[in-house]
């Protein structure tokens, strides 16, 4: 035995194995530090947005896949496919601004399948390039502001006590009549902003709420250039300077994430409590509440029910928190939550 | 290289430490190079100019006069679906008031009030009834069509001198034109837009291009809010200028958003939230709102027998022929009174004030001027221009004279009786079934 091992380190110790052996070292060394160290294999993000209105829970969506390629140092460069009539005119500032700090990172080009108006629209002025098909109908730049104030304005009420003569509508109907010229201004601003030189029309032009052909939208310079999603997974590689890279999607991979974390705070409370799955902690809590008689007592009822587990759960908002109907969370307010909500979005025709 | 080469086959310690970091960085630029060809170069972050953003905003102005103070009823239509709030045409309605004008909204009674939907035969009689005693009439936005038969109504009281005013805005249903069309008017589909010059907001327009007419006179500037264009064979009071379109004509027209019919009497105005409060203190609005209740208010409409009592807009003689008629003349007082006429029985005519004579046909002498005026002698026969000699006996007419500011109306019978009757038809309206002209009601003794 002894004398197999001197054998072998003999021939190890010959130049030529001892070489290869350090070569596939250095080889081993240099893709390791490649490819699980810096930079890695360059991959690009593909962000899906199928046919999406834009609202408070589809931009916080659409803005945790924009956080998750933000952060994924792998990825050099993003491509969004959009199909958005638009929607509520602060998400679809919130996705503007979100693409404005995601493209001082990484080149985002962005392309538009059958409609991009609107607030979907502003997404695309803060991407790097932008691509629509001949026939996508894109533009639409312009902000609804509804349901303005009546002609004439309510009547008093002694039933509350208002402060301030606008407390209650929160201004005059000329007054949001104001704000929404205010808010297209600031839409144009951003278009003729972004655009600059390619824009080939006027910002009164671009005021009347058009939507555009893809042809024509390039013709015009509202948009880059035409093409697929391929070329424009061609154009984010070229403008990142990369080749030979992969794809990750985006969805799917947010989707895990996203499901990994529910695991990780429904998976005790499944094991624990031997509810169904599906059976969501909003809902427990809401059962927990009945029992108890109250908030209070339904999570210290909680806190005996998973005993040192999944204390997660027990930071989560309850019913009537975050993202609660207004109906919910004041019960006891007399007057009706409601009043006029600016969207960027295109309606379309009506028969 | 070859110092670096010699160096790492050297001796084993150096090979061992060096070869592998040489492959290692080889293999590292060689991969590099395999996926990275270049950097990317971010854009420069542009700096958004918000606070640049401005909107126009137009100032509120203060208008003040002394209208001169008439008498008169403007009716307007509200038996026709009209869609519009009464609210919003609150500054018209006292502008209106302040010059002494009675505004009668048209509608049918009910029992709860407000406006109720009609059949065509139920507004057709409430139309004829209000034209009767309107100075003028304004029509807003109906959303029900006007009929063959109510267009000739109206059509009959502008021939007499009525006004009328003609709004809708298109922003609200079109129905109007089913009126308007009748005066040469139309009022177009699709709103008015200027995206230079504006209010707020693109659809509120300012208009200060005007043709000289009573309804513009003091003009400078006014805005409308969300007006269309009319088209009209008569004259354009105003113009919008080059930078107003519509948004169904992209050619570059004039549109006219206020004009007149080929008739001076018929006003369109293709806006009507001008006059809504707060738009009304915009600008010049307030001065045109009281220039349209001036055209409103200067009626010189003529009136016709078949509008009795509304003729009668000032102190009125109720003149006998006799004593014995004195019950009557009462009568006839009372009935006046309860139109607000103000009517006093006296034993001769006043000058200038407006009269009616209850006499027989015996005591038509008293009366032989004004009816020698009108053509109609009383004798052996009693003969008129518009029918055949008739028989007095049991015979009544009643004539109307229209002179200037004064309406002279003439009662003659055959008998107590008889005049009793013709009186009783007057106050219950049944005289018009009488009626041989315009001006004369002859009423005989049935076989």
């Amino acid at each position: 035995m002894t004398s197999k091992l001197a054998a072998l380190g003999r021939f190890i110790g010959t130049w030529y194995v001892s070489t290869i052996l350090l070569i596939a070292v250095g080889l081993a060394l240099g893709s390791t530090v490649f490819f699980y160290g810096y930079p890695g294999e360059p991959k690009i993000g593909v962000i899906d947005i199928p046919f999406t209105v834009i609202n408070d829970r589809s931009a916080f969506e659409i803005s945790a896949m924009l956080d998750y390629v933000r952060n994924e140092s792998p990825i050099k460069g993003v491509v969004i496919s959009i199909n958005s009539p638009g929607g509520g005119a602060a998400p679809s500032e919130e996705l503007f601004f979100e693409i404005v700090r995601l493209r001082e990172k990484k080149p985002v080009v962005i392309v538009m399948e059958d409609l991009v108006a609107s607030g979907g629209f502003m997404m695309t002025m803060a991407t790097n390039y932008s691509m629509a098909k001949p026939s996508s109908f894109v533009g639409g730049v312009g902000v609804i502001l509804s349901p303005l104030p009546p002609r004439l304005p309510f009547q008093p009420s002694d039933r509350e006590g208002v402060t301030g003569p606008f407390k209650l509508e929160g201004g005059s109907r000329r007054r949001y009549v104001t704000m929404s010229d205010q808010l297209q201004q600031a839409f144009a601003t951003i278009v003729v902003t972004e655009r600059g030189d390619k824009l080939r029309i006027t910002k009164n032009e671009i005021l009347k709420g058009n939507l555009y052909s893809g042809v024509e939208a390039m013709q015009v310079g509202l948009i880059d250039g035409l093409g697929s999603h391929t070329d424009a997974i061609d154009k984010v590689a070229s403008l990142a300077g990369i080749a030979n890279f992969g794809l990750v999607d985006v969805n799917t991979e947010v989707s895990r994430i996203f499901n990994e974390k529910l695991y990780r705070i429904n998976g005790p409370l499944q094991f624990e409590s031997g509810l169904a799955d599906g059976f969501g902690a909003a809902e427990l809590l809401t059962l927990l509440n009945g029992q108890g008689g109250g908030l209070d007592e339904g999570a210290a009822l909680l806190k005996d029910l998973l005993a040192g587990g999944s204390e997660a759960l027990l930071t989560l908002p309850p019913p009537g928190g975050i993202g609660a109907d207004p109906r919910e969370a004041l019960p006891d307010f007399p007057l009706r939550i409601a009043g006029p909500k600016a969207y960027y979005l295109y309606v379309g025709s009506s028969e | 290289m070859t110092a670096v080469v010699r160096f790492a086959f050297g001796s084993t310690l150096r090979r061992v430490l060096t070869i592998p970091l040489l492959i290692a960085a080889v293999y590292f630029l060689v991969a590099l190079f395999t996926f990275y060809r270049g950097s990317y170069d971010a854009p420069e972050t542009l700096d958004l100019k918000f606070e640049e953003v401005t909107t126009p905003v137009s100032a509120h102005t203060v208008f003040t006069e002394q209208p001169e103070i008439r008498t008169g009823i403007t009716v307007i239509d509200g038996v026709h679906d009209n869609d519009f709030d009464p609210i919003e045409i609150v500054s018209l309605q006292s502008n209106l008031a302040n010059r002494g004008i009675t505004v009668d909204f048209m509608r049918m009674p009910t029992g709860f009030g407000g406006f109720r939907r009609t059949t065509s035969a139920d507004r057709l009689e409430l139309l004829e009834s209000k034209l009767r005693q309107a100075g003028s009439f304004v029509v807003i936005s109906p959303r029900e069509p006007y009929s063959i038969a109510e267009n000739g109504l109206v059509r009959r009281f502008v021939d007499k001198g009525g006004r009328l005013l003609l709004i809708s805005d298109p922003s609200r249903t079109q129905q109007i034109n089913t009126l308007a069309e009748e005066f040469g008017l139309s009022f177009q589909p699709g709103f008015l837009y200027n995206q230079v010059d504006y209010d707020l907001n693109h659809r509120n327009i300012f208009v200060q291009d005007f043709s000289d007419d009573p309804v513009t006179e003091g003009l400078s500037r006014v805005v409308f809010y969300t007006a269309g264009a009319i088209r009209s064979g008569g004259p354009a009071l105003a113009y919008t200028d080059g930078n107003t379109f519509s948004n169904l004509v992209e050619g570059i027209e004039p549109f006219y958003p206020l004009t007149k019919s080929r008739q001076e009497n018929v006003l369109a105005v293709g806006d009507i939230t001008f006059m809504v409060p707060p738009q009304n203190s915009i600008l010049d609005n307030n001065r045109l709102i009281a220039n349209i209740s001036e055209f409103l208010a200067f009626s010189g409409r003529g009136f016709e027998l078949a509008d009795f009592p509304y003729f009668f807009d000032g102190p009125t003689d109720i003149v006998l022929g006799n004593q014995s008629l004195l019950e009557l003349g009462a009568g006839m007082r009372r009935a006046l009174s309860s139109f607000q006429i103000d009517a006093q029985v006296r034993n001769r005519e006043q000058p200038g004030e407006d009269l009616i004579f209850l006499g027989l046909f015996d005591d038509a002498v008293q009366a032989e001027r004004h009816l020698r005026q009108v053509g109609i002698q009383v004798g052996e026969t009693l003969r008129t221009p518009f029918s055949p000699d008739l028989d007095p006996q049991g015979s009544a007419i009643i004539s109307l004279q229209s002179q200037e500011d004064r309406h002279i109306l003439i009662v003659l019978a055959d008998t107590v009786d008889t005049l009793r009757d013709a009186t009783a038809r007057l106050e219950s309206g049944a005289f018009r079934d009488v009626i041989v002209s315009e001006m004369l009601c002859v009423i005989v003794p049935e076989n």
